[in-house]
C-alpha cells in the first residue's frame, strides 16, 4: 500500500472535511509505527482488533490489501478500490472532490 | 599383525563395496542436475544456457527440476535467441511429464505467454490435455484454462474445465493440496466458496455461449446462491458481468441494469461491466443522454451505510468510526506495513 499517497489529499482536503482513517491488519505495531514516523503521515492511523473485536474479514470482508472505501458526509459507501498504485490517487481524488 | 591388517582390509573392501552400491545406487538425475547446475554457473551466452537446459530435459523430463529447466528454455530459445517456435517444439512434448505441478503449471503459463506474444497458435485443449496426461488437474490449473479458454472464447472448453472445477470445489479437495497450510474452517469455507463460485459463474457463461441458456441460468443463480460478495454486496466473480450479459442479450433489460449497474459502480474494477451497462441504458433510453447523471443516482439510491467500530489508534486510544467520521468525507484503507 503507498499509504503515503494519501498525505498529500489529506493536507489538501482536511479543512473542507476530509478524513483518513486507516487500520493496520497483521498487527505488526513496531513496524507500523516506524513507518508513520519515517513517512510524516498525520491522519488516522488505527490498530486492527483480534478475535471478536477484529473489523476488516469480520465487518469489511477484506480477503486482499489494500482495499479502501470512499466514504460520503451521511455515511454512505460511494467507492470502492481494491489496491493503489502509482496514478489511482488522481482518480480518487476526482472522486473526493465529487463528495466534498 | 596379520590379524589387524586383515581387518583392515577387510574393512576397506566393504567401504569400497558400500561406495560402490551407493554409486549403482545414485539417482542418474541427480547427478546430471549436479553437472547441469555446475555447467550452468559458467555457461555466458544464451545459446549455451539453452544447450544445457535441452540436453538435461531430453534425458530426464519427469524429474522436480525439469518444470524450471522447461521455462529457462523458453526464456532463453523462446525469448533471448529470438526462436520462439523452436523452444515451443522442446517444451510442448515435455510439458505432461513435468512432476511438480506448480512448475507444470508455471511453465505451461510460460509457455502459453511465448505462444501468445509470437502468435503461433496454441490449442489450449491440447494444452490442459498435456497437463492432464500426467494426473488430474488441481483447481488454480483448472481455473488457468478456463479463464483462458473464455479470453479466447472456446466454449466446450470452459464449459469442461469450469466444471471439473467445481466438482472439487470442497473443503476436502482444499485441505489435501497442501496439508501442512494452517487454515482456520471460516478461511477454508471463504476460499472454497470463492472456488465454488469463479468455477460456477464461468460454467453459466460456457453454457450461454453455448445456447444452453437454461444451464446457464442456473448455474448463474447456483454461483449467487454462494453468496461470495464484496462488502458492498457484489459478487468477487464476474458473475454480475456475465449474468449482465446474458440478460442484455435476452432482452431483459431491467435485470441487465441491475447486475451491471452493481458491477459497475461497486466492484473492485467495474470497467469491464460499464459499456454494456451503457448499452443496456441505449436499450431503455434510446440513446446515452443522462448516462452520467443514471450512475450518479444509482451510486447514491445504491449505496450502503458504514458500519461503525471502535479500535486503539497507536498510542492506545480508542477511537470510533462513527465520531471521527462524523459529517466529513472519509476514506477507510485496510493496510499492512510491506
Amino acid at each position: 500500500m503507498e499509504l503515503p499517497r494519501l498525505q498529500p489529499l489529506y493536507e489538501k482536503y482536511r479543512d473542507q472535511g476530509f478524513e483518513v482513517i486507516t487500520v493496520e491488519t497483521k498487527g505488526q505495531k513496531d513496524r507500523a509505527t516506524k513507518f508513520i514516523e519515517e513517512n510524516g503521515l498525520t491522519y488516522t492511523m488505527l490498530q486492527n482488533g483480534e478475535g471478536d473485536a477484529e473489523v476488516a474479514k469480520t465487518i469489511f470482508n477484506v480477503l486482499y490489501h489494500p482495499s479502501s472505501f470512499l466514504i460520503d458526509r451521511t455515511g454512505k459507501v460511494m467507492y470502492y478500490h481494491l489496491g493503489f498504485e502509482a496514478g489511482d490517487e488522481v482518480k480518487l481524488e476526482e472522486e473526493i472532490k465529487t463528495l466534498l | 599383525m596379520n590379524r589387524r591388517i586383515s581387518i583392515l582390509v577387510l574393512v576397506l573392501l566393504l567401504g569400497l563395496a558400500g561406495a560402490c552400491a551407493k554409486a549403482e545406487k545414485a539417482d542418474p538425475a541427480e547427478a546430471a542436475w549436479s553437472e547441469y547446475t555446475a555447467a550452468w554457473s559458467e555457461a555466458e551466452t544464451a545459446e549455451e544456457k539453452t544447450r544445457l537446459a535441452e540436453e538435461y530435459l531430453a534425458n530426464f523430463p519427469d524429474t522436480e527440476h525439469s518444470g524450471r529447466l522447461a521455462r529457462r528454455v523458453i526464456y532463453y530459445r523462446g525469448h533471448e535467441m529470438g526462436d520462439p517456435q523452436g523452444a515451443f517444439d522442446v517444451v510442448y512434448p515435455v510439458l505432461g511429464q513435468i512432476e511438480d505441478p506448480e512448475q507444470r503449471f508455471m511453465a505451461s503459463m510460460s509457455l502459453f505467454d511465448l505462444a501468445d506474444s509470437v502468435e503461433i497458435p496454441l490449442d489450449i485443449a491440447e494444452v490442459a490435455n498435456a497437463l492432464e496426461a500426467v494426473r488430474p488437474l488441481g483447481y488454480d490449473e483448472y481455473q488457468w484454462v478456463f479463464e483462458t479458454a473464455t479470453e479466447l472464447e472456446l466454449w466446450p472448453l470452459v464449459a469442461e474445465h469450469a466444471g471439473a472445477a467445481t466438482e472439487i470445489a470442497t473443503p476436502e479437495d482444499f485441505r489435501a493440496e497442501d496439508p501442512d497450510r494452517e487454515y482456520s474452517e471460516k478461511q477454508i469455507a471463504q476460499m472454497v466458496g470463492l472456488r465454488k463460485a469463479t468455477s460456477l459463474t464461468y460454467e453459466g457463461w460456457a453454457a450461454y455461449n453455448m445456447g444452453n441458456t437454461e444451464l446457464a441460468y442456473d448455474r448463474f443463480a447456483a454461483a449467487d446462491e454462494v453468496n461470495c460478495v464484496n462488502y458492498l454486496g457484489v459478487p468477487k466473480t464476474p458473475l454480475n458481468t456475465f449474468w449482465g450479459r446474458a440478460a442484455l442479450a435476452e432482452g431483459d433489460i431491467d435485470q441487465a441494469m441491475e447486475l451491471l449497474g452493481a458491477e459497475t459502480l461497486f466492484s473492485e474494477d467495474g470497467s469491464a461491466a460499464k459499456p454494456y451497462l451503457r448499452e443496456a441504458y441505449v436499450a431503455k433510453n434510446g440513446d446515452d443522454q443522462g448516462f452520467d447523471e443514471f450512475l450518479w443516482a444509482t451510486r447514491n439510491e445504491l449505496a450502503r451505510t458504514v458500519d461503525d467500530f471502535t479500535l486503539l489508534d497507536f498510542d492506545g486510544n480508542e477511537l470510533s468510526m462513527a465520531e471521527t467520521s462524523a459529517g466529513k468525507v472519509t476514506l477507510l484503507a485496510f493496510w499492512f506495513p510491506t
